[in-house]
C-alpha cells in the first residue's frame, strides 16, 4: 500500500514538475486574469455608459422642463410671476443659467421685462454672482453674459474689468453686457476699444452697436472715426452704416475732402447715400486707383443726376473692365435715359470697349 | 395676458427655422396661439415641405439657413404654383436696410427681427393671415 508523505518540498512540486507544465499554468493563469480585467472592465465601461446615458436624460428633462417654463414667462407676465416652479440641483445651475441665457437672447420687448421678474425668483443673480468668482473663463462668461441680460447695475464695475481680458469671447461678452446694462456709459467705453479689438467678431461688434441703436452710438463712432487713423479709420467705417443717415452723411463727406488714401476713400465711397452731393467727384473719377473710379462710378449711379453724365461716360474707355462695367450700369440705370437715349449715348462712343461695355449692360436690362 | 395665447384659430403655419431654441420658442408660442406648425430646421426640408405637402396659411422664415438660403426659399414658393399666393413673414437678425428691402423684393409680405416681441409677433401674424384669407375670398 502507498502512502503519500506530505513535505514542505511537495507543496511547490508541480511547478517543477516540467517545463511544459509550468508554462501551460502560467498560460492558463494569464487568460483568466485577462478575462477577468476584460470583464470587469466591460461591466465599468457599460456602467459608465448607462451613467452617462441617465444623466444626458435626466438634463435633458430638466432643460425642456425649464424650456417650457422660460417659454411661458416670456410670453405671460402672470406666468413669470406666478407658475410653479421646478426644482434645480446644484449640478444643474450652470445649465439652467445657460438655458435663461438662450431664452433671454431670443426675445424683445416686455418678454424680457418677463423673463427678468422669473429670473429673480429662481435666484438667477445669486447663481451668476457664484459663477462670477471661479478663474474659468468659461463660467465667467456665463455670469458676465447673465449680469448683462438681466441688466444688472451692481455689478458694472466688475464686468468693466474683463472688457481688456485677453480671451476674446470674454472681453466681447463683456463688452456687450456693459451696453445692455448702462447703454449709454458702456457705449462711451465699447467704441474707443473697436479698432484697438480686431480679434473682436465683426458679427458681434455690429449686433452690439445695432441693440444699443443709432441715437446712443451715432456720436461715438463719429468721434472715434474722426480721430482714428487712416487704417483704423477704414475698419470704423464698415461700422458706420449702423449711425444716424445725417451724421454719416457729414461724417463720410468730410472724409472725402480730407483723404486721398485709397482704401479709406472706397470705404467712404460705398456709404455715399446718392441724396447729397460728393466733394470732389469728379476727381475721384480720375483717380489713380481703379477702384476708386469704379467706387465713384457708382456713386454716380446713386446719385443719378444728370450733369454728372458727362464724368460716367469718360470712364466707358477706362482701362481696367470694373470701371466700364460700373460706369455702364450706372448709366443704363439714371432714371432720365430712355431707351431711345441709351442707344444715341452708345452709338456717339468712338471707343470700341465703351460700346461693347454699354452693349453688355444694356442686355442686363433688357434694352440691346 | 395668458388668454390672449388660448387657441383662437386653427391655422397653418410652416416655420422654417433652424436655430433649434428658437424654433422650440416660435413653436411653444405659436401652439398656443393656435396655429398648427409645421417646423422645417434647414433650407432642404422646407423645399421639401413647399413640393409635398399642402399649402400653409402663412410661411415664417428665416433667411440664413443651411443648403438652401431664406432669399431662395421665398424664391421658390413664390414660383411654386400651389405656394405662391401664400404670404411670407421673415423672422431674421438681419437687420440692415440692403437685407429687408432685398426680402421685399423678392416677395416677402413682412419683415420682423430678431430679438423678437412675441406679442408683435403673433399680431403682425394675425393681420397677415386675415388680409389673405379676405384676398383668397377675392381670388
Amino acid at each position: 500500500m502507498n502512502r503519500a508523505i506530505f513535505t514542505g518540498d511537495d507543496s511547490l512540486e508541480w511547478l517543477f514538475r516540467s517545463s511544459f507544465d509550468s508554462i501551460t499554468l502560467i498560460a492558463l493563469w494569464s487568460i483568466a486574469a485577462v478575462v477577468v480585467t476584460t470583464i470587469v472592465l466591460f461591466v465599468y465601461t457599460m456602467g459608465l455608459r448607462i451613467a452617462t446615458v441617465a444623466g444626458d436624460r435626466r438634463r435633458q428633462a430638466f432643460l425642456r422642463e425649464w424650456r417650457d417654463v422660460f417659454a411661458m414667462a416670456a410670453l405671460s407676465a402672470d406666468a413669470a410671476r406666478e407658475q410653479e416652479l421646478p426644482r434645480v440641483s446644484r449640478a444643474d445651475r450652470t445649465d439652467l443659467l445657460e438655458e435663461w441665457n438662450r431664452a433671454r437672447s431670443i426675445v424683445d420687448g416686455s418678454a424680457v421685462d418677463n423673463l427678468i421678474v422669473l429670473a429673480q425668483r429662481v435666484g438667477i443673480p445669486g447663481l451668476a454672482s457664484r459663477l462670477l468668482r471661479r478663474r474659468r473663463v468659461q463660467s465667467l462668461i456665463i455670469a458676465v453674459q447673465t449680469f448683462g441680460h438681466l441688466r444688472d447695475d451692481t455689478q458694472f464695475d466688475a464686468i468693466r474689468e474683463f472688457l481688456d481680458h485677453p480671451n476674446t469671447a470674454l472681453s466681447i461678452t463683456a463688452a456687450t453686457s456693459l451696453v445692455e446694462i448702462r447703454p449709454r456709459s458702456g457705449i462711451e467705453l465699447v467704441v474707443p476699444r473697436i479698432h484697438e479689438r480686431r480679434d473682436w467678431p465683426r458679427n458681434k461688434v455690429s449686433i452690439l452697436l445695432r441693440e444699443a441703436g443709432s441715437e446712443l452710438i451715432s456720436e461715438p463712432l463719429y468721434r472715434a472715426i474722426r480721430s482714428a487713423d487712416n487704417a483704423n479709420k477704414t475698419y470704423l467705417l464698415q461700422f458706420a452704416r449702423l449711425i444716424d443717415s445725417e451724421v454719416r452723411d457729414a461724417l463720410v463727406e468730410d472724409l472725402i475732402r480730407e483723404s486721398n488714401e485709397p482704401g479709406l476713400l472706397t470705404a467712404a465711397l460705398k456709404l455715399v447715400s446718392g441724396y447729397r452731393g460728393v466733394p470732389r467727384i469728379a476727381a475721384l473719377t480720375q483717380h489713380e486707383a481703379w477702384f476708386v473710379r469704379m467706387q465713384a462710378a457708382r456713386v454716380l449711379g446713386r446719385i443719378g443726376q444728370e450733369e454728372h453724365l458727362s464724368l460716367l461716360e469718360a470712364l466707358l474707355d477706362d482701362p481696367e473692365w470694373w470701371v466700364r462695367y460700373r460706369a455702364a450700369q450706372s448709366i443704363t440705370a439714371l432714371p432720365f435715359l430712355g431707351p431711345n437715349q441709351l442707344r444715341q449715348l452708345q452709338r456717339r462712343q468712338k471707343d470700341r470697349f465703351a460700346v461693347d461695355i454699354l452693349q453688355q449692360s444694356m442686355a442686363e436690362v433688357g434694352l440691346a | 395676458m395668458v388668454a390672449k395665447l388660448k387657441p383662437l384659430t386653427t391655422h397653418r403655419i410652416l416655420v422654417v427655422e433652424d436655430n433649434e431654441h428658437v424654433a422650440y420658442m416660435l413653436d411653444f408660442l405659436l401652439q398656443r396661439a393656435g396655429y398648427d406648425v409645421i417646423a422645417a430646421a434647414n433650407g432642404r426640408d422646407a423645399q421639401a415641405a413647399i413640393e409635398n405637402l399642402p399649402p400653409t396659411d402663412v410661411v415664417l422664415l428665416d433667411l440664413m439657413l443651411p443648403y438652401v438660403s431664406g432669399y431662395q426659399l421665398i424664391e421658390d414658393i413664390r414660383d411654386n404654383h400651389a405656394w405662391q399666393h401664400v404670404p411670407i413673414v421673415v423672422l431674421s437678425g438681419k437687420v440692415l436696410e440692403e437685407d429687408i428691402v432685398e426680402a421685399l423684393d423678392r416677395g416677402a409680405n413682412d419683415y420682423v427681427t430678431k430679438p423678437f416681441r412675441p406679442e408683435e409677433l403673433l399680431a403682425r401674424l394675425r393681420r397677415i393671415v386675415a388680409d389673405h384669407e379676405r384676398l383668397a375670398g377675392v381670388r
